[in-house]
């Protein structure tokens, strides 16, 4: 029963590639439509039964594992495959369900026309399996799995238009971008493996206060192990979900289709990182080492990418900006040990950012592709529901009050505010004020120049989709509700009885009955944005591009994304081209002529001259047997001298 | 000397019922005496049909009595779970090869009722062969075995190649059959039995000297010949050329199958406790073995001649692990030698169903283009080369990886090192085919490969092949825990 949650996405993966194929095969509308409900319907059922086994769940006590079956033994090294449910990753299968689902239904009314719609569900289900099967692993291994195939499902739908040269570029990048989150979580397992001698997460907690002080010693310093597997495991999730020096793939990503990004940014991909952690709290928990690299790594992303998304144009760009800064909040509530307020953060921001994306996307549709903001205006007359879908998203997005963004960014921010008794905390906290300035910022820009405005003149429009509107106000009620009734089980009262043991609470964080004046200062940092974005975009945009003009220098570093793209250009792919072409070089040259290709001719001059021996007369096989047996006799004289 | 009971017959059942089944055949051919070629092909197919029934029949009747352990016939044969395991193996691929070879040998006219007598009677020899316990009773079975393959050469009676190659492998197999024997006669001489056991205990107590040397030697050679292992192989390729392809198959696989397990019992029993000097012995023709085998490889284009040199390099790997004496060797030998045979017998069975201009493909260089006209053929013996090249989650990559492993335990470093590279020689060779049968295309339409349309026995084969090869490494620690309470007792 609780396996359908993984076998259903399975199964809508199988049905709707074989249906891909015939539907590409003679473009059959009608069996892209079954493909479509098939799909659908199979992903229902499945988070129904994730919906009904949280509730379970949190009423039982324990867990519920499913043992599927031993994969391999190794020395001692026992790894099987087994299935996980308890409440973090209900909550998760769920949201990931949930948001697939209405992913898939958006995508019958975004594609309808194109005859790879089949094969474009098919990479869905795909998707949201791995991701399942990611959250739901009972060990590092099986998660490792999962951790793989979402990187391969995300290279997949990037490069879903692969006629184009954008999209393979694109998703070339995000393959090797994230191979860094490999590196480091194979790193990470090794170093788990070596330390308590499983990868069963159970074991390793089990295990954790025996071994925890086990330490190395690199240059006189005696470094923890688990300081060693946490940074790992940081670099790993930071990867994963984008954190800066590593984020430079997600704006790469918005190649892909919009409801992908939707997903992706929603539900499955970038939240695997935070999901690591959150599942391995308990070992982030010992030491605050890593906690601090977060703090200060994600306080200054969650800055940089909310002001970089101020200056971009593209509309998917500007929104996967905010993903990278909305994931920054993520780890600051990571780095300060309130996990529960992570997940809270991820589950509300699920649903918003959603909302958002598949809002663009109805844009894009009805724009007919077009993604440049400076090119629409004046739309709100035309799709009034986007509008004001996009206006919920926003105000959620800021943390407006009300709306479901405000609970879990008020939270963090209060945490922070809190635990700033150190200097990590109380950067990261400035930064996340600051970030709050921009993040308001930005989406008021998007809003201003999209739906207000002047009307771009010659525009082709599309007609507004029902189904569209109906997925869009689903997710709208949601973005405005989730914080107000998840705010009780994930971080008020019922904390303890909602997640049990599944994720490590502290108890300082427990309950902030400290009364803070953070939800006033960031009323009014949104108000001081509010104004500026009415000033420079509804009252006079000329000052805009005179600003521009003025400094292009610092227009080009912030429409460039500071340039980190650049650096990694300069200090990565040229040097490396550089690096490897010379060895290369080296290799043809000199390596080759006189290694391998010397032996491969000897090997080929000895092979020719066995085949010579096969001359066909019998007496010399005979006259060779005989040999062969005086051979042995000498051999064994010599060997033996009995 | 006790009586032999019938409970000695009863467990000679597997055979017996093998006896009869190639009798009643043979009398229903005589009986027949079809003259017409198309009522031959028919007659031909329902003999084969039967005959694999009867061999699946008897897989049935090895299991069922398979794990007992006794000596019978007065000590001329032994029974023993791991005897009947090998037994088990040998029918089981003589029934792959008999289905897969069906439909070439009706195409080449020689769809004589005598092939499938003949070749259960090899089958027969070669079943006796693996649970004889006594220098004459091995050397009968080997002979019963041997004469079937020389009838079974000279089947294609019209055929001048066929007929040298027969000649040859007569004339040089009664050579290597005479230093058998010699060498039976010298140990007979010197321990004054010919029995196993005997002999074993003899040895327990007496030390060894040049005689036993001598003898060991020429009784390595003469089994050493039969499974042509250099300097003894000049046979291999002339005759494999020569005789017609499921011949060649015959002997590479089933053959050699059952003589390896006969060696491995002559030294493995009577020789145990001069295991020091047949390691040496053995180690030297391994080596010569694999240089030769992997390193002609190389140069080879003809189909037969690949046979002959894939063989000889993979029974040098194979011998590797003869070297331990202990059930682990002999679970990792069995991997190898099955995986080997299978597969080599599911390539050749698919290249028979190839034909270009109507004629049996020959050379490597027309499978030129396969791809383009057989996608799914092409994806079975790309599996096939994989699997015999030792590439990883083929059944291939376990046995070789097993048997370098047991090499390993045995401390045979140097000789493991070697042979690992000397497969990456070899490598090289098969992956050249999947280049030529993905990579390269015929010049003219008319010179691709076209296949015959298998039929259903040949494909389910063919797919229960593929499946073992891919599939194997599922069921591998289940697969060995089995093995393991199985050889309890060898």
């Amino acid at each position: 029963m609780s396996l359908l949650i993984l076998i259903l996405p399975l199964v809508s993966f199988l049905i709707t590639s074989v249906m891909s194929y015939y539907v590409f095969k003679n473009n059959n509308k009608v069996l892209n439509f079954l493909s479509w409900l098939t799909s659908i319907l199979l992903l229902g059922v499945s988070f129904v039964t994730a919906f009904f086994m949280l509730l379970q769940v949190v009423k039982s006590e324990n867990p519920i594992v499913v043992h599927l079956f031993d994969w391999f033994t190794s020395g001692n090294i026992y790894i099987n495959l087994s299935v996980y449910f308890d409440v973090l990753t209900l909550v998760m299968s769920t949201l990931v369900c949930f948001i697939s689902l209405l992913v898939h239904i958006y995508s019958y009314f975004y594609m309808s026309r194109d005859e790879n719609l089949a094969r474009f569900l098919s990479y869905l289900s795909l998707f949201t399996c791995s991701m399942i099967f990611l959250v739901t692993s009972s060990n590092l291994m099986q998660m490792f799995i999962g951790w793989e195939a979402i990187s391969f499902c995300s290279y997949l739908l990037i490069v879903f238009w692969h006629n184009e040269d954008e999209p393979v570029r694109a998703s070339t990048k995000t393959f090797i971008i994230n191979r860094f989150a490999d590196i480091a979580f194979i790193l990470a397992m090794f170093t788990t493996l070596s330390l308590f001698g499983s990868l069963n997460f159970v074991d390793i907690f089990k295990s954790l206060p025996t071994l925890a002080s086990k330490t190395f010693s690199v240059l006189d310093f005696e470094i923890p192990l688990i300081n060693l597997i946490c940074i790992l495991f940081t670099i790993a999730a930071f990867t994963k979900s984008a954190q800066i020096g590593f984020h430079i793939w997600l704006p790469e990503a918005m190649e892909a289709p919009t409801p992908v990004s939707a997903l992706l940014h929603a539900a499955t991909m970038v939240t695997a990182g935070i999901f690591l952690i959150v599942k391995l709290s308990p070992l982030f928990e010992i030491y605050n080492f890593s906690a601090n690299i977060i703090l200060v790594v994600s306080g200054f992303t969650a800055l940089y990418s909310a002001i970089v998304a101020c200056k971009q144009n593209d509309i998917k760009k500007i929104i996967a900006y905010s993903t990278i800064s909305q994931l920054s909040y993520m780890f600051l509530a990571i780095g300060v040990g309130s996990y529960n307020a992570a997940v809270f953060h991820l589950v509300n921001h699920a649903f918003f950012k959603a909302l958002l994306f598949l809002s663009a996307g109805a844009i894009i549709h009805f724009m007919s592709g077009e993604q440049n903001v400076k090119k629409m205006g004046n739309l709100w007359r035309k799709m009034p529901v986007v509008y004001v879908c996009m206006w919920i998203a926003s105000l959620a997005l800021i943390g407006f009050p009300g709306f479901s963004g405000y609970y879990s960014k008020e939270l963090i921010l209060d945490l922070l505010h809190n635990n700033s008794d150190n200097g990590y905390v109380l950067f990261a906290y400035y930064c996340a004020i600051a970030g709050i300035f921009f993040t308001t910022f930005y989406s008021l820009r998007l809003i201003l120049y999209v739906f207000h405005g002047k009307e771009e003149e010659k525009q082709i429009y599309h007609h507004n989709s029902l189904g569209m509107s109906f997925i869009l106000v689903i997710l709208a009620v949601l973005s405005v509700l989730s914080g107000k009734f998840l705010f009780e089980n994930f971080v008020g009262e019922n904390v303890i009885s909602f997640w049990k043991n599944s994720i490590f609470i502290a108890d300082e964080v427990n309950h902030n009955e400290t009364e803070t004046n953070v939800g006033l200062y960031s009323l009014i940092i949104i108000a001081c944005s509010t104004i500026i974005a009415y000033i420079l975009y509804i009252r006079d945009r000329s000052f805009v591009n005179k600003l521009a003009s003025t400094f292009p220098l610092l227009n080009n570093f912030l429409f460039k994304g500071m340039y980190i793209d650049w650096i990694y250009d300069v200090l990565m792919v040229r040097f490396f081209r550089f690096f490897s072409k010379s060895l290369g070089k080296f290799d043809d040259k000199v390596l080759d002529q006189y290694g391998p290709n010397t032996v491969a001719g000897l090997t080929f001059r000895l092979s020719k001259l066995f085949n010579k021996t096969q001359n066909g007369y019998l007496n010399v096989y005979a006259i060779v047997m005989l040999v062969g047996f005086l051979m042995l006799l000498t051999y064994c004289f010599i060997i033996f001298r009995v | 000397m006790s009586n032999i009971s019938v409970s000695s017959f009863i467990i000679a059942i597997p055979e017996i019922y093998l006896l009869a089944v190639a009798f009643i055949i043979f009398l229903f051919g005589i009986i027949k005496n079809i003259k017409d070629y198309n009522s031959k092909i028919v007659f031909f197919n329902k003999l084969s049909h039967i005959s694999v029934l009867a061999l699946v029949l008897s897989l049935f009747l090895i299991y069922t009595i398979g794990d007992t352990y006794v000596e019978t016939m007065h000590g001329l044969f032994i029974i023993s779970p791991i005897i009947y395991l090998f037994k088990f193996v040998i029918v089981l691929t003589t029934i792959f090869l008999l289905v897969l070879s069906r439909r070439f040998i009706i195409s080449n006219g020689i769809c004589d009722y005598e092939y499938i007598v003949l070749t259960l009677l090899m089958l027969f020899g070669n079943m006796t062969l693996v649970s004889s316990n006594d220098f004459m009773s091995l050397y009968v079975s080997l002979e019963l075995a041997t004469i079937c393959i020389y009838c079974l050469m000279f089947l294609t009676k019209l055929d001048p190649k066929a007929n040298e190659a027969g000649i040859k492998y007569l004339i040089l197999g009664s050579i290597g059959t005479a230093f058998l024997l010699y060498g039976i006669s010298l140990l007979y001489g010197w321990t004054g039995s010919t029995n196993f056991i005997v002999i074993k205990n003899y040895l327990q107590v007496h030390n060894s000297n040049w005689i036993l040397i001598i003898s060991l030697i020429m009784i390595i050679i003469g089994m050493g010949f039969k499974l042509s292992l250099v300097p003894f192989h000049m046979w291999t390729v002339d005759v494999y050329k020569g005789s017609n392809l499921a011949v060649t198959l015959l002997l590479s696989t089933i053959s050699k199958m059952a003589i390896l397990f006969a060696l491995i019992r002559i030294l493995w029993e009577p020789f145990f406790y001069i295991s020091n000097q047949w390691q040496h012995i053995m180690q030297l023709l391994i080596f010569l073995s694999a240089i030769l085998g992997f390193v002609a490889l190389l140069y080879q284009s003809n189909l037969k001649s690949f046979i002959a040199y894939s063989s000889i390099a993979n029974m040098s790997y194979i011998l590797m692990a003869i070297l331990t004496p202990n059930k682990i060797a002999i679970l990792d030998i069995l991997i190898y030698i099955v995986a080997y045979s299978l597969t080599l017998i599911g390539f050749v069975g698919v290249v028979m169903l190839l034909k270009k201009n109507n004629k049996q493909i020959e050379s490597i260089h027309d499978l030129k283009g396969l791809y383009y006209m057989h996608p799914y053929l092409s994806f079975t013996l790309t599996v096939f080369l994989f699997s015999m090249a030792g590439l990883p989650i083929t059944t291939g990559f376990f046995g070789k990886i097993m048997i370098l492993y047991s090499a390993i335990k045995g401390e045979y470093y140097y000789m493991a090192t070697i042979l690992a590279l000397l497969s990456v020689v070899g490598m090289y060779f098969y992956l050249k085919v999947v280049k030529t049968i993905y990579f390269e295309k015929p010049e003219k339409l008319e010179d691709y490969a076209v296949a015959q349309k298998g039929s259903l026995d040949i494909n389910i084969t063919l797919s229960l092949i593929v499946l073992f090869v891919l599939g194997f490494m599922l069921f591998i620690n289940p697969l060995t825990t089995l093995l393991d309470h199985l050889i309890v007792i060898f």
